[in-house]
C-alpha cells in the first residue's frame, strides 16, 4: 500500500505547467475560447457555434520538482536511490497540478451595437498539491535517523474538484480603443477534495532528563480533510447506473453551487499598440451536499510505558486511551466554502505590417489592424500558499484569411524552456485549432516538467 | 505548422524510462520508538525464592499485532538501560510472550552490584535479525522479571529505560 501511495506521488510529481495558464489562446482574436480568458477581449468574428463536446479540449499537468526521468531512468542505478534523491531534493513549495477542460456547449453573438455576447457550459477537472515534504520523508525513511528534528504537517495540503460551469457574459465596445466585458459563472459541483491550512508537528527527542530513553510529541495538530461528493465515489453499494445518474444530476445543478465573475478589458492607447487585462474566477462555492470532513487534532507526548510492580496489568489499554483522548479523530458532516483559484492574466503588444482590407464595421475594430502582434503576457493564479506565476513572449501571425498562427515563449515555476505553438484556420465556417506547448520536450516527455494542449472545433460566422 | 504540430504531438514518447521498476521499489523506513521503563524498589520485589527476591510485571503490546508488523517488520533491535543502585547482582529476564503467554523470545541481562553512590549502569542491545522476526511477530506481550539476589541490600533502585528500532521493507 505504502508503495502504490509512493508510485503515485512520483507518477504524479513526474508529470509535465502552470496548469491554468493558456498563453497561446490569450488574446487570440480569431477564436472565441479568447474571452473565456478575457471577457473583454476583441474578436474578430460576429457569431459562433460550438460543436458539442469538441470546441475546446483541453489537458495540462505539470511539476516543479522532478521529472519522470529522473525517478525512472535506465542508468543500471537503483530506483529507490532516485526516489530517495528526489525526496530530498524537492521542497514544501514544489507541487503537481492538473487541469482538464471539456467545452461541452458554447454559443456567441453580436448585436447591434457590437457588444458579443456569449453564453456556454464546460466541464474542468483542477488538482494542485504541494509536495508534502516532511510526512513523505517520514514515511519513506522513518524518524530514527532525525531524533530533534521537527516533521511538520503544514507541508501536507491540497485542493481538488471536478465541477460543471455554467455561463453567460458580454463584451462590451466602449469606444474604439476601449472594450471592456463580465461574464457570469454558476459553478455546479460534481465532487470536491481540500486540505489547507493544517496544522503540527510530530517530533522524537532525546530525554536525558526524562524517564525513558526518547519523548515523542505530537505538538498543535490539526488536520482537515474537507470533501464534497467522495461518500458517493466509495459507496461500494452504488451501481453504475446509480452513480451515473448521480454524477449527472450534481453536473447540471443537483449538488453543490457556485458563484464566479470573470471581468477584463482591451484598451488600445494608439492604433499598434494594445493593452489587455482579466481577472477570472473571483468566485466561491458552497459545498454543502454530500459532505464529508475527515479531522484529526490534538496535543500528545509519550515516554513509552510504565511498569509499575505490579500495575494494573492494563497498561497498553490506559496507554491507548490517553493517546485516544489528547489525540481525536472525527467524522464530521459540516458545509465548508471553497475558492475558485483567481487567475490574474496582462498583456502589452505591438502590432505591425498594416492589414488594409477593409474593416467590418459591425465589429469593435475602428481602428487600424495588422498582420503581426509582438506581446508579452503575464499570468498569476492563486493558489493556496499564494500566488504562482508565469509570464510568456509571443509572436502572433496573420498569414491570410484562413490561416494564422502564434508562438510563445514561456517563463514559469517549471522551467525556462517552454516553446508553445498555436495554429488556426478556418475553412468557410468551418474553424479548427491545435494548441500545445513545451514542444522542446515532446521528443522525450520523460523529462519533461509539464505539457499541454488544446484543440477545438467549431462553426464561425461573419457578417460580410 | 498545423502539420508540425501534429507531428510533434503525435510522435512526441517516452524514451530512456523503465516504468517496471516500480517492482523494485521498496521503501524502507527505520522507526525508532520508546519502549517500557521503571523504577523498581525493595517494596516491589514481592516473591521470594533460593535465589533472591524477585519482581515481575508484564503489559501488551498490541502494535505487534498490526499489518506493518506482521507483514513488513524485517529486523529489530531492542536497547535496554539499566542503572542499578542497589548493592547487590541482579538478574533481569524479558520475555516476548505469545496472546497464550507462550515465550518467543527471552532475552537474559545479568546487572552488576552498583551503590547509590556510583551506579551501575548496563547498556544492553538485542538484535533481531530477519530469520528470527517471526519470534516478535507472534507475540504480544512482554514481560520482564527481575531478581535481587541479596535480599538484605534493600537500598536503592532499578530503573530501566528502553527502547526500540524497527526497520521496515513495504513492497
Amino acid at each position: 500500500m505504502m508503495r502504490i501511495f509512493f508510485f503515485l506521488l512520483i507518477l504524479t510529481l513526474s508529470q509535465g505547467v502552470l496548469a491554468q495558464n493558456k498563453q497561446l489562446l490569450y488574446n487570440y482574436d480569431d477564436l472565441p475560447q479568447t474571452l473565456l480568458l478575457n471577457p473583454g477581449a476583441e474578436t474578430n468574428f460576429d457569431m459562433h457555434l460550438g460543436l458539442p463536446f469538441l470546441s475546446q479540449i483541453h489537458l495540462s499537468a505539470g511539476s516543479s520538482g522532478v521529472n519522470m526521468y529522473d525517478i525512472f531512468r535506465k542508468d543500471g542505478g537503483s530506483i529507490n536511490d532516485r526516489i530517495r534523491n528526489s525526496l530530498h531534493k524537492l521542497t514544501r513549495k514544489d507541487f503537481f497540478t492538473v487541469n482538464q477542460q471539456l467545452e461541452i456547449f458554447s454559443i456567441g453573438w453580436r448585436d447591434q451595437r457590437r457588444r458579443y455576447y456569449t453564453a456556454g457550459i464546460y466541464q474542468e477537472f483542477d488538482a494542485f498539491v504541494y509536495f508534502p515534504k516532511d510526512p513523505a520523508v517520514l514515511a519513506y525513511e522513518g524518524n530514527k535517523d532525525y531524533i530533534g528534528r521537527n516533521f511538520d504537517f503544514s507541508d501536507a495540503a491540497f485542493t481538488a474538484e471536478v465541477l460543471n460551469v455554467f455561463h453567460l457574459g458580454f463584451t462590451n465596445y466602449y469606444s474604439k480603443d476601449l472594450n471592456y466585458g463580465f461574464r457570469g459563472k454558476i459553478y455546479s459541483g460534481i465532487f470536491n477534495a481540500q486540505s489547507v491550512d493544517n496544522t503540527g508537528v510530530f517530533r522524537t527527542e532525546l530525554a536525558p532528563g526524562g524517564p525513558n530513553l526518547y519523548r515523542h510529541y505530537m505538538s498543535r495538530v490539526d488536520i482537515l480533510i474537507n470533501t464534497a461528493g467522495w461518500d458517493e465515489l466509495t459507496d461500494s453499494d452504488a451501481t453504475n447506473r446509480q452513480l451515473m445518474a448521480s454524477f449527472l444530476k450534481k453536473a447540471f445543478l443537483g449538488g453543490n453551487i457556485g458563484l464566479g465573475l470573470d471581468a477584463g478589458f482591451t484598451w488600445y492607447p494608439s492604433d499598434q499598440y494594445r493593452v489587455t487585462a482579466s481577472l477570472l474566477d473571483i468566485g466561491f462555492m458552497r459545498q454543502t451536499k454530500n459532505v464529508e470532513n475527515y479531522r484529526y487534532y490534538g496535543d500528545y507526548e509519550t515516554d513509552g510505558i510504565e511498569l509499575l510492580f505490579p500495575g494494573t496489568r492494563e497498561y497498553w489499554d490506559e496507554w491507548e486511551d490517553n493517546l485516544d483522548k489528547n489525540l481525536k479523530d472525527k467524522t464530521l458532516t459540516n458545509s465548508y466554502t471553497t475558492w475558485r483559484p483567481v487567475k490574474f492574466n496582462a498583456s502589452l503588444d505591438f502590432g505591425f505590417s498594416e492589414n488594409a482590407e477593409p474593416c467590418n464595421c459591425y465589429r469593435p475594430m475602428g481602428r487600424r489592424r495588422y498582420f503581426n502582434h509582438l506581446g508579452a503576457q503575464f499570468f498569476a493564479v492563486k493558489r493556496p500558499r499564494g500566488l504562482n506565476f508565469a509570464t510568456t513572449l509571443y509572436y502572433d501571425k496573420t498569414f491570410n484569411n484562413n490561416f494564422r498562427g502564434k508562438i510563445t515563449y514561456t517563463a514559469d515555476s517549471y522551467s525556462f524552456s517552454n516553446i508553445g505553438l498555436l495554429f488556426s484556420a478556418r475553412l468557410s465556417k468551418f474553424n479548427v485549432y491545435l494548441a500545445a506547448d513545451n514542444l522542446l520536450d515532446y521528443t522525450n516527455l520523460a523529462k519533461a516538467q509539464n505539457a499541454s494542449v488544446q484543440l477545438g472545433v467549431q462553426l464561425m460566422f461573419s457578417r460580410e | 505548422m498545423a502539420f508540425l504540430a501534429l507531428l510533434a504531438a503525435c510522435t512526441s514518447c517516452v524514451k530512456d524510462v523503465d516504468l517496471d521498476q516500480t517492482d523494485e521499489i521498496v521503501l524502507s523506513p527505520e522507526a525508532a520508538v520508546d519502549l517500557i521503563f521503571f523504577d523498581l524498589v525493595d517494596e516491589e520485589f514481592t516473591v521470594v525464592s533460593s535465589s533472591g527476591v524477585t519482581a515481575k510485571d508484564e503489559t501488551r503490546l498490541d502494535f505487534l499485532d498490526d499489518d506493518y508488523i506482521q507483514n513488513d517488520l524485517v529486523r529489530a533491535d531492542f536497547n535496554f538501560r539499566f542503572t542499578n543502585t542497589f548493592e547487590s547482582h541482579l538478574t533481569a529476564i524479558i520475555r516476548f510472550l505469545s496472546p497464550s503467554n507462550g515465550v518467543q523470545h527471552t532475552i537474559l541481562v545479568s546487572i552488576p552490584r552498583g551503590s547509590l553512590e556510583t551506579p551501575s549502569v548496563i547498556d544492553y542491545t538485542e538484535i533481531i535479525n530477519e530469520a528470527q522476526i517471526n519470534r516478535i511477530r507472534r507475540s504480544i506481550k512482554v514481560s520482564v522479571e527481575v531478581t535481587r539476589h541479596d535480599p538484605s541490600a534493600v537500598a536503592g533502585s532499578l530503573q530501566l529505560a528502553s527502547k526500540g528500532f524497527f526497520y521496515f521493507e513495504f513492497k
